[in-house]
Order: C-alpha cells, then sequence, then structure tokens
C-alpha cells in the first residue's frame, strides 16, 4: 500500500484539492476494502485508491462498490499472468514523468477510448487532466447513457505527438462530439447524426468541473469554444497547470 | 541635424533588407531533411491503416528545414495552437510551421495520395 499512498500524496502536490483528512479516510477505506475482498494484488488496491482518492465526493460505500465490481471482472489495469506457481502483475504504465494511462476503457465506465497509438499509448495524463477526466465521466454517466469518446492526450515523456503540434504537457485532450446515435466512431459538427445539445453539455461539464483554458471547436452555436481549423469532428479541450 | 540622420538610418535600414531579400533569393544547394511521415486512413487523429481507396500521407519536418520555412510564411498566425507565451504558428494553406521554446520548429503537410489534394499534416 506504500505505492498508493504515494500516488494519493503526489495528487495531492501536484494539484488535487482537498482535505488531508479527507485523504486518509479514503485510504483507510481502499485499504479496508481491499482487504474485505481480497484483492489480489497491491497494485488493484493501488489503482483504486488512485482513481477514488481524487473524487472527493466519493464516499467509503462508493469505493466498496466498486471494488468488488472491479475485483470482480479481474481486469482493470491489472493484468495477472501466472507462471507455474509464480504470479507476475503488471500495474498501469507510468511515464518518467509520473502521469499514468487514462484507464482504457474500464468497466462501466462514461468513456470509451479511441486513436493512435493504441492500448493508451498516447494517452497519459497529467494528474489535473485524469481528475478532470473521471469526474466529467462520473457526472456524464448519471445524465446519458452513452459514453463520449477520449482521444490523444499526451505520449510518454511528453514526446512531441505526431500530427499534433500540442499534446505534450498531458494537460489537452481530443475528444469527439456525441452522436445522436449513440454509436463510438467520429462524427463533424455538420453531419446529420451529430447531437449539438449533448456536446454541448458535455463541454459545459468540463467547465464544470475542470480548470478550461480553451476549448477548440468548430461548431459555433456552442458558447465558449474557439474556432480552429481542423477542428470539425473533435473538440480540444486544454486544462490550465 | 535630428532628420539626417533618422534619413540615414531609414535608409540604412531598407538597404539591409533589400540585401538580405537579395540573399534570400540566391538558390541553395539541397540539404538533407530531418523529418518523419505516416501513411494512414481516415482523419488526423483518427488514423486507422491505409486501404486502397484511402491512402493519406502525413508530413513532419524539423530542424534546419523547418526552421527556414518557418521564417519564409510570415507573418505569425493568431491564435496559436498552443497559447503559451514565446510559441508561434504560420500557416499558408495547408501548410503549417509551429515553433516552441521546447521543441523548437515543427511544420506539418499532408497529401491525399489518391487524389494528390494538399491535406492539413497536424492538428492541434
Amino acid at each position: 500500500m506504500t505505492a498508493a499512498a504515494v500516488v494519493g500524496l503526489q495528487l495531492l502536490v501536484q494539484g488535487t484539492q482537498f482535505h488531508i483528512s479527507h485523504f486518509y479516510r479514503l485510504l483507510n477505506c481502499a485499504i479496508s476494502t481491499c482487504m474485505d475482498f481480497q484483492c489480489e494484488t497491491i497494485e488493484l488496491a493501488c489503482f483504486l485508491f488512485l482513481e477514488f482518492s481524487i473524487l472527493a465526493k466519493l464516499d467509503c460505500k462508493d469505493i466498496q462498490l466498486r471494488v468488488e465490481r472491479v475485483n470482480r471482472a479481474s481486469q482493470f489495469l491489472v493484468k495477472k499472468r501466472l507462471r507455474g506457481n509464480a504470479v507476475v502483475s503488471e500495474i498501469a504504465p507510468q511515464d518518467n514523468r509520473g502521469y499514468f494511462v487514462l484507464p482504457q476503457a474500464p468497466e462501466g465506465a462514461g468513456y470509451y477510448v479511441y486513436g493512435t497509438p493504441p492500448n493508451g499509448g498516447g494517452q497519459y495524463a497529467h494528474p489535473s487532466m485524469m481528475t478532470a477526466l473521471i469526474r466529467v465521466e462520473r457526472a456524464w454517466q448519471s445524465i446519458d447513457r452513452r459514453r463520449f469518446g477520449v482521444g490523444n492526450i499526451s505520449l510518454a515523456g511528453g514526446t512531441p505527438f505526431p500530427g499534433h503540434s500540442t499534446h505534450r504537457s498531458g494537460l489537452e485532450v481530443d475528444l469527439r462530439p456525441l452522436r445522436k446515435d449513440g454509436a463510438e466512431v467520429a462524427v463533424a459538427w455538420s453531419h446529420i447524426a451529430y447531437d449539438r445539445e449533448a456536446t454541448a453539455k458535455l463541454i459545459s461539464l468540463f467547465r464544470s468541473y475542470a480548470p478550461v483554458e480553451l476549448v477548440y471547436f468548430n461548431d459555433t452555436k456552442i458558447p465558449g469554444v474557439t474556432l480552429f481549423v481542423n477542428h470539425d469532428n473533435h473538440f480540444h479541450v486544454k486544462l490550465r497547470f | 541635424m535630428k532628420k539626417i540622420l533618422v534619413m540615414a538610418f531609414a535608409l540604412h535600414t531598407v538597404s539591409s533588407t533589400v540585401f538580405a531579400d537579395d540573399k534570400d533569393q540566391a538558390p541553395r544547394e539541397p540539404a538533407p531533411l530531418k523529418g518523419r511521415y505516416a501513411l494512414y486512413a481516415g482523419e488526423l487523429g483518427e488514423k486507422t491503416a491505409p486501404t486502397r481507396n484511402d491512402r493519406k500521407l502525413a508530413i513532419e519536418i524539423t530542424g534546419q528545414a523547418a526552421k527556414d520555412m518557418f521564417e519564409s510564411m510570415y507573418p505569425d498566425y493568431h491564435p496559436t495552437c498552443s497559447n503559451e507565451r514565446g510559441d508561434r504558428d504560420r500557416r499558408k494553406g495547408q501548410l503549417y510551421c509551429a515553433y516552441s521554446v521546447q521543441v523548437g520548429y515543427r511544420c506539418f503537410l499532408g497529401y491525399d495520395l489518391r487524389s494528390g489534394k494538399t491535406i492539413a499534416g497536424a492538428s492541434c
């Protein structure tokens, strides 16, 4: 659980704002819950704590429910390979900045992932971005059954991203507009399948739950967006540092 | 006296500019290019494997060539993609060059290889 504490403290230092007593309460909750459900790996506890500790509004019951579900599914970033009697586990990828990859299509989440490179190779997120995406995902899931698409964030180490002039800080993310048919594919704002109302709601959730610096998107009927070339089939959200 | 000095300064500035332009107009020897390219189908940021009928090319040029291109594409384009102080963008049609303090100069261009049309080589 030392790793979980380190991650939690890192989040605390890097801008997640909630009281230290709440931090310890959630840490204790994650430990005891994992012991109750006999989580097989320390990494699972670590990841669960990482995810839930940044959601200040969640209580212990929320954590218990999620742990139970995730532990049952047994493939939530933690992959186990059995080699004879030895158990080898892999934790969520983390780069040299300490940034984690966005959880890839976790069970029951309100978002899905897309983009290249695959398997989250382009989704290393700054802690503020990770917090924002999880907060928005929670809020979105409570109002809409469709999932929203999360694309490129940054490459490991923040190296220049092919096809992007930005996306190095982990504070920028591309997202797909919502479609009326709920299909999880791209849609341009001018297309008949584009759902303006839902897309506007999603953008407003980002503004409500995250320190949004700008949103590039070419649908002029959505308030607060900045028109920018090549932003017809996705919108680009940048968070303040 | 003041007027003469101002006129002399103006003349010097103009002649320097003309001289610089003359230098730029001289053909340069071809030089190696630093960069990378990708073949893909679909859209930028939504890349899939190229198919028989959908094959696009994205080229990224870096190093001195990107700097030379950037400097030739004045003036700066606003706003910049990054919105960061010190970063600069320049655009001409689908050709896009960016300068950032951390990474330096990068230029992006693209082609639809089935039609030959120019397309964007990068988005923000």
